[in-house]
């Protein structure tokens, strides 16, 4: 039997699947897409749908489903029926499971959904690096200088005087802030830059932008 | 059946500490998120907001680089399976 270009363009839907799927909880398409746990939860995906389109289409030819189905429903259906039956493939035994493949392939899903949240950690820490080099820039701040230093204290105090912190808590952590430079030796600006892009991501585009 | 126990086990703690549910749904919702950004988004005090991470690390819920509120915390497979049970 000559192989289908369905087959060919289906691990492509799946692919569409499991990151519609994973979205909705990660929210960053790099993050779903950057590491290798999800790419073998797509192979193991793909391998399945593949093998329940083979089934389709054999029944298709066996006349047990309508002739003249689209290839694209087809393949939809594969995808479709490949989750059902890996959500619910349980083999028990004396009443307990004894292969319980749905939850080692849920187990599976969460592990990829948290390696996809490390991922989304790493690239917040590049934002919030590449947020701090910004606003040093942006104040053309000089280590050591006191304008500079006053410059980034009112930044701090603008930006992280919100809710119902007081001005005296904020003035307590710019101490705490000097205090740790002074212990690790490094530089004041860039603390105060890389706390506040922590903080407040929107903050800092509209300092930015300002 | 150990991980049932865990599950179990985070899920009275959160029960009795909402600040800590409170910043466990925060990263959830986010997938990930800097402990700062946790502070001003639950509007929380910052030791309040410390404590809830270090609890939530020592259950197993979270993982994170850097310590304390400078660090960037995401949830483990342990924090989504619990979300299952919320």
């Amino acid at each position: 039997m000559p192989i289908g270009s369905e087959y060919y363009y289906l691990p492509v839907l799946v692919l569409a699947f499991l990151v519609l799927d994973l979205f909705i909880d990660v929210k960053s398409l790099p993050a779903i897409l950057g590491h290798l746990f999800f790419w073998l939860y797509w192979l193991i995906y793909s391998a399945a749908a593949e093998t329940a389109l083979y089934f389709l289409h054999r029944t298709n030819a066996t006349n047990e489903l309508p002739r003249g189905i689209p290839n694209l429903l087809l393949a939809f259906i594969a995808i479709v029926s490949t989750t059902t039956v890996l959500q619910s493939l349980t083999l028990k035994f004396g009443g307990k499971p004894v292969l319980d493949f749905s939850r080692y392939l849920d187990e599976y899903r969460r592990g990829v959904l948290s390696s996809s949240g490390e991922c989304k950690a790493r690239f917040e820490k590049r934002r919030v690096l590449k947020q701090s080099g910004l606003i040093l820039k942006k104040v053309n701040y000089n280590a050591g200088e006191p304008e500079s230093e006053s410059r980034m204290k009112a930044i701090y105090a603008d930006a992280m005087l919100f809710g119902a912190r007081d001005p005296a808590t904020v003035n307590q952590e710019i101490v705490e802030i000097r205090q740790n430079c002074a212990n690790s030796g490094g530089s004041f600006g860039a603390l105060i830059a890389s706390r506040v892009a922590q903080t407040d991501p929107e903050w800092v585009r509209n300092f930015l932008r300002s | 059946m150990s991980a049932t126990l865990d599950i179990a086990k985070a899920q009275t703690n959160l029960a009795q500490d909402d600040e800590a549910a409170r910043v466990f749904q925060f990263i959830l919702n986010k997938s990930a998120a800097p402990g700062w950004m946790i502070v001003k988004e639950l509007g929380q005090d910052a030791a309040t907001t410390k404590a809830s991470l270090v609890k939530l690390r020592n259950l197993g819920l979270l993982e994170g680089s850097g310590d304390g509120l400078d660090g960037f915390y995401h949830s483990t497979s342990l924090g989504y399976a619990l979300r299952e049970v919320l």
